[in-house]
């Protein structure tokens, strides 16, 4: 009987599990570090008063800002210390994440 | 998950069939389930934040947020409402839309009593409720009998270091008090929340006074021999509020020996006798009550944690946020503790899926008005070096920066203000 019940509730749980892992899977590391932008650049990085949107620049911008901040060409009052600690790489996942939010 | 997978898991789980047959197909009861059941306790910067993102990273987590106030109060921004500069409304926020748009169920209680054996948080009101992973993020409560004479609770010498009621009172007294009067702030020795704040309150009660009672005073009388940004809020001070702020450190004041509430009076080891017609004293601080009686504090009165998940280090599945918690370079702030919230968050998401924690650099930067048109700012770049966050980059504001800087860090800080309590809120 119980070898029944298992046999015919197999296929079920089998899809439930699949549902819920496509559901729990956890940020990616871009939208984890990405989290830390929104902080002041808003929800969805849509800016907030005087600190500027982020969502409507291109990949190729927020890379080249990002690394001004970082190299010191950029001028800013907190980014260029923001920046300093970003690898190459994980500037290149930020901007990309960036830009894809909604405009 | 729809209530009927729920329910689905409970009836298999009852049955014992879930866990016989998870083990024959190579995952966790655990990875399965998101039956996940995660209470966070205290609605602030760090709970908000926890709460919200752990539904943000893992959606069929079931997220219950326990707050008991329905309107909460920051105290960033408290500075400004203090000097009269904002109405209370500014700074008072509610839990609406984190129980509609994320599916928080959100519970205006107070924890009775927590049960780390059989993961039970117990309600004021009555409420039993289960948890797979517990946070807390309960602030700061103040130690008792730290000063003779002196109680946190007595209004005549409001504290304004949890918002509220306090931040009104403190600026009531402000408001009524004369022209030529003398208002003292004595911060307690570190570590505190906000350790900035104190000189924040200072400078922008500096500028209401100097507006309105141009001939009053503020003394400063400091737990500590430095502060932070100290450079930066003195030259401000000499050049906005000429002659009208003191600062005198513990080595030349001594502490204090007792404090005359009805005298508005405070006396100091060095016997001298500090009266003012405002007096704020900023009391020595641990960890939240309920951290402490649940014994997750240790002798320094705050919460040692593990840094890459913020899980207690004395009970299991029990993690600690925000400025009850031991964060290695961390300060105790708002920002600090949204960051603490998001690493807790993907930590416990990750728990529950089987994934790797992430090791990211992340950062902190607190904001301090000087006046309406003068911000500065400190920023903190942190890193996991030796399992210990560490601070691995910080500047403050130039000392030479163009009054068009300090304006526009001043409007930075009011855009923080908005983007981090949607964060926590919106």
């Amino acid at each position: 009987m119980m070898n029944r019940i298992a046999i015919s509730i197999l296929p079920l749980l089998t899809m439930l599990i699949w549902s819920t892992n496509s559901m729990a899977q956890g940020p990616s590391r871009a939208e984890f570090m990405a989290s830390s932008c929104l902080v002041c650049h808003g929800q969805e990085a849509k800016g907030a008063l005087k600190i500027p949107p982020l969502n409507d620049l291109k990949v190729s911008d927020i890379k080249e800002s990002m690394i001004g901040f970082k190299t010191g060409e950029e001028r800013s009052t907190i980014m260029g210390i923001i920046a300093k600690d970003y690898s190459k790489e994980d500037i290149i996942l930020l901007a990309e994440y960036i830009a894809a939010l909604p405009d | 998950m729809t209530i009927e997978r729920r329910q689905f898991i409970q009836t298999l789980g009852a049955t014992g069939l879930l866990a016989s047959m998870s083990s024959t197909l190579g995952f966790s009861l655990s990875h399965a389930a998101s039956g996940a059941r995660v209470i966070v306790i205290g609605g602030g910067f760090g709970g908000t934040i926890c709460a919200k993102y752990i539904r943000k990273f893992s959606p069929s987590t079931a997220v219950t947020l326990i707050e008991p106030k329905k309107n909460y109060f920051t105290c960033p921004g408290s500075n400004s409402v203090i000097a009269n500069l904002r109405p209370m409304t500014h700074i008072s926020h509610n839990y609406n839309k984190l129980g509609a748009e994320y599916g928080i169920s959100v519970l205006h209680d107070k924890v009775s009593s927590i049960d780390s054996t059989t993961k039970i948080v117990t309600l004021k009101g009555g409420g039993i409720h289960n948890y797979d992973f517990l946070v807390l993020s309960p602030g700061i409560d103040f130690k008792s009998d730290t000063i003779e004479g002196y109680n946190p609770n007595d209004e005549t010498f409001p504290h304004a270091w949890k918002a509220g009621e306090q931040t009104r009172l403190l600026r009531d007294q402000i408001l009524s008090m004369d022209d030529g009067g003398t208002v003292i702030i004595a911060p307690p020795t570190r570590p505190f929340r906000a350790p900035p704040a104190p000189y924040e309150r200072a400078s922008l009660i500096a500028h209401y006074l100097s507006e309105n009672k141009p001939r009053s005073k503020i003394i400063i009388l400091d737990g500590n021999n430095d502060f932070s940004k100290q450079a930066l809020f003195i030259q401000a001070w000499k050049k906005l509020y000429p002659g009208m702020i003191d600062w005198v450190g513990i080595k030349d004041h001594g502490g204090f020996s007792a404090v005359h509430t009805p005298y508005r009076e405070i006396v100091t080891n060095s016997g001298n006798h500090f009266k003012g017609q405002v007096v704020n004293i900023i009391p020595p601080q641990e960890a939240g009550l309920i951290a402490i009686q649940s014994g997750l504090a240790d002798d320094s009165g705050w919460c040692p944690v593990k840094p890459d998940t913020f899980e207690s280090t004395i009970q299991k599945n029990i993690h600690v946020i925000g400025d009850s918690c031991q964060a290695g370079d961390m300060p105790k702030t708002g920002h600090a503790a949204n960051a603490e919230g998001k690493i807790c968050a993907a930590a416990i998401v990750a728990s529950i899926t089987g994934r790797p924690i992430m090791d990211i650099t992340y950062n902190m930067s607190i904001y301090s008005l000087i006046s309406p048109k003068y911000g500065i700012s400190m920023s903190e770049n942190y890193q996991m070096i030796d399992s210990r966050i560490t601070k691995v980059s910080s500047a403050s504001s130039s000392l030479k920066a163009k009054k068009k800087t300090r304006r526009k860090e001043a409007q930075y800080a009011a855009g923080w203000y908005k983007s981090i309590t949607s964060d926590m809120f919106k």
